[in-house]
């Protein structure tokens, strides 16, 4: 029964650089919780404030069995929200999902944004989740990919799993929620 | 307990702005406010425009970028692009009309009370105006690190007055 509630399930906060972050997983969860996305409920993850040692793509994978999955089976399609314009990507067969390009805190070039994961729990199911974000890009620039993705393996995944395409997260709250 | 926890409730009547203060603070880092039932006092529609205000009670009018998408049945959807304006964007708190038709929306706020980091949102909503639906989606950035603790939204055309509807905001928990 729907108790209709927002439970915290995981959360992390960097405070020394890190290569990547993972909420959920299980053990290999970066909190210590040893906790995992274990049910069939909606999850919703939320970061903001994300800074990286370098300018650098933020990657969003899911985890099977608390490994990020870095197989070419990531399809998505986002709309880019930016005031010099407006963008659209769709990729098949990528290897994450390329969430936004973020820089240093000094720069006020950072990565904000919430998604929700739908059918993470089910091993008969494909992994889907949405994002919507609010960003400062390595340009300057508002930016905000808006969009989802679905990871095309019928597997459970029990968790997520950020990271970037090079140098360090040196700043940045994650946390997992689900929805019962 | 809900993670979500809600602050304060402010209700709109026969105004042509309304302010919703005292509601970001150091308990919480991310907030959702929303938007309902939010209708004028005229049928000759008017954008409604979101600003943030600093904990000195001065709305911010300047130093906004911002992206929009409006979207209508009856037309292409259209973009409302400003960098370095004045507020979110004209219309990001969507469309007034005359009663039955209202408006609402819901905002995700990142890092308001933080004077190490910009404010960050975005933004959707839905209205109806001269019978037809309307959707709104949109991002953006106050460029200033000074410590925000409130939000305003005001008519366009100041000889109309927001006549009804509710702000809520809630502050999202992170243990």
């Amino acid at each position: 029964m729907a108790l209709g509630k927002l439970i915290q399930v995981d959360t992390y906060t960097v405070s020394t650089p890190v290569g990547s972050v993972i909420l959920g997983g299980g053990s290999s969860g970066s909190s210590g919780l040893n906790v995992s996305i274990d049910t069939n409920d909606v999850y919703m993850v939320v970061w903001y404030n994300v800074h990286s040692s370098v300018d650098a793509e933020f990657w969003f994978r899911v985890t099977k069995s608390g490994t990020g999955d870095t197989s070419a089976n990531y399809d998505y399609a986002d709309k880019l929200f930016n005031p010099a314009g407006f963008g659209r990507r769709g990729v098949t067969g990528d290897t994450k999902t390329h969430l936004e390009n973020i820089s240093l805190q000094s720069n006020q070039e950072q990565g904000n944004g919430i998604s929700y994961l739908y059918n993470f729990n089910d091993a008969n199911e494909l992994s889907y989740y949405t994002y919507e974000q609010s960003n400062r890009n390595i340009s300057g620039q508002s930016s905000a990919p808006v969009g989802g993705c679905v990871h095309t393996v019928r597997s459970a995944s029990d968790g997520v799993l950020f990271t970037l395409s090079t140098g360090n997260i040196t700043h940045g709250t994650f946390t997992l929620y689900k929805q019962v | 307990m809900s993670a979500l926890r809600f602050i304060k409730e402010q209700e709109i009547s026969g105004t042509t702005s309304v302010s919703i203060t005292d509601v970001f603070s150091s308990d919480f880092d991310v907030y959702c406010l929303t938007g309902t039932n939010i209708s004028s006092n005229s049928s000759s529609h008017d954008n409604v425009q979101a600003r943030l205000i600093d904990e000195s009670g001065t709305i911010k009018t300047s130093s906004y970028d911002t992206a929009q998408q409006d979207g209508a049945p009856e037309a292409a959807i259209s973009a409302i692009l400003g960098t370095n304006a004045s507020s979110f964007g004209l219309g990001s708190f969507m469309t007034s009309d005359l009663e039955p038709e209202s408006l609402a929306m819901t905002w995700w706020i990142f890092n308001p009370y933080s004077t190490s980091s910009y404010t960050y949102a975005y933004w959707q909503g839905g209205g109806t105006l001269a019978g037809l639906g309307r959707m709104r989606k949109g991002v953006g950035v106050l460029k200033s690190t000074d410590r925000i603790t409130g939000f305003h939204i005001y008519q366009n055309n100041t000889a109309r007055l927001l006549n009804s509807g509710h702000l809520r905001v809630y502050g999202l928990s992170i243990n």
